[in-house]
């Protein structure tokens, strides 16, 4: 993996919740392996794209990215900087430049608080000015954002769902942060609202420089939006590419299925789309699959499959695959078998 | 040029919703619709009334609640007669007492509203202390979580197995048992003087502290451990806010309503709980009038003076109703559910 221009750099980060039994004398019983040993960079200036099913563990990636979870094990490094061996105190530096931006508007704003309140909170706790400069600062992310600023004594509760998400837009931004972990911010608004949204991310991008994490199921989207893109399975990444490479040449089995599943926007193209139905359910996380974790769905598996689980490297430039099929000189297209 | 400001930001405004035109922010919706409620209106003005006939109790009674006049014992009103016909044979009647005198004279009216102030101060100061130790209890236990919130709920679990009006009642008995006569410039002195100062109050302020503040602390746990989880929390976490910042801004103004609703509700246990332990005589001392004693000094001739219960009881009775409606407006009017109806 090239070290080049990256702002954060995952090395081998775990992250398993313990599942315990018994309420007076509790005994791990188990773990469910949420994000098993992913390797991943971020660059300045980018947009990785993380995709995956519901429950493959994308949101916890994000979440112990930002040190909201602490990892079992592996590195989170921010500029060089390991944040897992950070206390609260050092991390408080470090959260000024990762923000995060939530799924779900309604939930994650305050709604004892009033929108200047919210907004102006990231810049109280780091005491970044007085009063008066916080609130001129405040009209001016609103502004920013593209709400009125006349809005700041108003309470979440008389905003739509899209204006709410603008609002914590504008609170991720009131630090001026350098990374902004996305969790799904969109998928919980309406069709026409969620261009609007992904459309002031790209803005703010350009105008602030801004390098996103953006977490999505939605394929379309996050296509539309990446500059580079990750697929996770079952808690582990099993393939990132630039956006194009991926869309147009999926390597690893489990892309392939995923993007088969994409509905084309035009109808007798539509009615040659193929699509890869992948047999069975998703193996739980508390005990998964030995060796490759997609081999039980793999419609391509062979023996290697359940015995070494495959090492995630690169076949061709900026393109990484974990699977055993995927030769290191494969130009693209099916891997061989 | 603010003007054309906020054309262009209304332009750019997106979620499509029009704002609503009342800007009303949860606590003034709340208010509103509690002053929709009539039975909780109804509630709050009877402890309106009874708060200010308290305070005011030596206005408000004909007369002092401790003097006995004997010649005057177990005197009825000649309109009790009318109610209670079957006095008429044996009653004395005295106008001079409204709701007639008790078993040593003294006039049974000023005893229920110098009664009252007993009841109020129970049902402001219960709620002060299970408040006080329930709500830090409570949001520890819920905030901290893992091994401390174990130990911490298991203590109320035996706490809460207890009968509690039993512990009451051991406790009072234990207190008035070594405290009786305690040397002068010892500690047990200064507590049991101003206990007296009180009118025996303290020990009841001590007896409902240590019991009532177990639910509150339940209540609270649950609390903190729902809105812990909720996504503002972690989004105060990631801006870097401290602890305290989460706990007081974020957690606590969310949890407030349900807390006041349990604690609105909770009153008339209270309140009864005094009444309670007035009756058994480990209440107050006397003369202090309190409606459990008083119901207690009546219930001795409930067949040949009922006045002399049941108008205590009927005090009691609407009082605790009162809180009750109270509490249940309350709950409806801080329910989110609810929000824009009525």
């Amino acid at each position: 993996m090239s070290d080049q221009g990256a702002i954060l750099q995952v090395k081998n980060l775990k992250k398993y919740f313990p599942i315990s039994q018994g309420i007076v004398l509790r005994r791990q019983i188990g773990a469910v392996h949420a994000v098993d040993d992913i390797s991943f960079d971020i660059r300045a200036g980018e947009t990785l794209g993380l995709v995956g099913e519901s429950g493959c563990g994308k949101s916890t990636t994000g979440r112990t990215i930002l040190q909201l979870y602490r990892p079992t094990s592996g590195q989170v490094l921010f500029h060089g900087e390991d944040l897992t061996r950070m206390n609260r105190n050092g991390l408080r530096g470090t959260r000024r430049k990762m923000q995060m931006i939530f799924q779900d508007p309604y939930a994650s704003l305050n709604p004892r608080m009033s929108v200047g309140e919210i907004i102006g909170e990231p810049m109280l706790v780091h005491r970044m000015g007085n009063r008066r400069e916080i609130e001129a600062r405040t009209s001016e992310l609103l502004e920013m954002v593209g709400l009125n600023p006349g809005y700041v004594k108003r309470y979440p509760h008389e905003f739509s769902g899209g204006q709410r998400q603008r609002i914590g837009i504008a609170r991720a931004l009131a630090l001026n942060p350098e990374l902004i972990v996305c969790d799904e911010p969109i998928s919980a608004l309406d069709v026409s609202i969620q261009a609007q949204v992904v459309n002031l991310l790209e803005d703010l991008q350009r105008d602030l420089n801004l390098t996103y994490l953006f977490i999505a199921h939605d394929l379309s989207m996050v296509r539309h939006i990446s500059t580079r893109v990750a697929v996770m399975y079952l808690g582990a990444i099993v393939e990132i590419a630039l956006r194009e490479d991926l869309y147009n040449h999926p390597l690893h089995p489990y892309t392939q299925a995923l993007l088969s599943a994409v509905p084309i926007p035009n109808p007798p193209a539509e009615r040659k789309r193929q699509r890869t139905l992948l047999q069975g359910d998703v193996p739980s996380p508390v005990d998964p699959p030995s060796g490759c974790r997609f081999r039980t769905r793999c419609p391509l598996s062979i023996d290697i499959c359940s015995r070494e689980r495959p090492t995630f490297r690169q076949v061709q430039p900026d393109h990484l695959v974990a699977c055993h099929l995927v030769d290191a000189d494969t130009k693209g297209g099916e891997p061989s078998n | 040029m603010t003007a054309q400001l906020k054309v262009e930001a209304n332009k750019n405004d997106a979620g499509g919703m029009q704002l609503s035109r009342k800007r009303e922010s949860l606590f003034v919706d709340a208010v509103r619709r509690l002053f929709r409620n009539r039975a909780s209106v109804i509630g709050g003005m009877i402890i309106l009334i009874l708060a200010l006939m308290a305070i005011f109790a030596d206005v408000v009674a004909v007369k002092p609640y401790q003097v006995q006049v004997l010649e005057d014992q177990n005197t009825v009103p000649s309109w009790l007669i009318k109610v209670f016909p079957q006095m008429e044979g044996y009653a004395r009647i005295n106008e001079a007492y409204p709701l007639g005198a008790d078993y040593v004279g003294r006039d049974l009216f000023s005893r229920i509203v110098y009664g009252a102030r007993v009841s109020l101060t129970v049902a402001l100061i219960g709620p002060l202390i299970s408040l006080l130790i329930g709500v830090v209890y409570g949001s520890i236990s819920g905030y901290v979580g893992g091994r401390t919130d174990n130990i911490m709920m298991r203590l109320v679990d035996v706490l809460y197995a207890y009968p509690s009006l039993l512990f009451i009642i051991l406790l009072m008995a234990f207190f008035r048992g070594t405290l009786a006569r305690p040397e002068p410039g010892t500690f047990a002195y200064a507590i049991s003087q101003f206990d007296s100062a009180l009118g025996g109050m303290l020990f009841i302020f001590i007896g409902i502290g240590v019991t009532a503040w177990e639910t509150m602390a339940r209540l609270t746990r649950g609390q903190v451990l729902s809105v812990r989880e909720k996504e503002f929390v972690e989004a105060a976490r990631t801006l870097g806010a401290s602890d305290g910042r989460i706990m007081f801004r974020h957690i606590l103004p969310n949890i407030l309503g349900p807390l006041i609703v349990a604690e609105t509700l909770a009153i008339p246990g209270y309140i009864s709980t005094e009444a309670f332990l007035s009756f058994i005589g480990l209440g107050v001392n006397p003369p202090t009038p309190s409606w459990g004693a008083m119901i207690s000094d009546g219930s001795q001739m409930v067949r040949t003076y009922p006045n002399q219960t049941i108008f205590p009881a009927l005090a009691l009775a609407i009082t605790m109703f009162a809180f009750n409606f109270l509490g249940d407006g309350l709950r409806d009017a801080m329910d989110p559910r609810l929000r824009g109806t009525q």
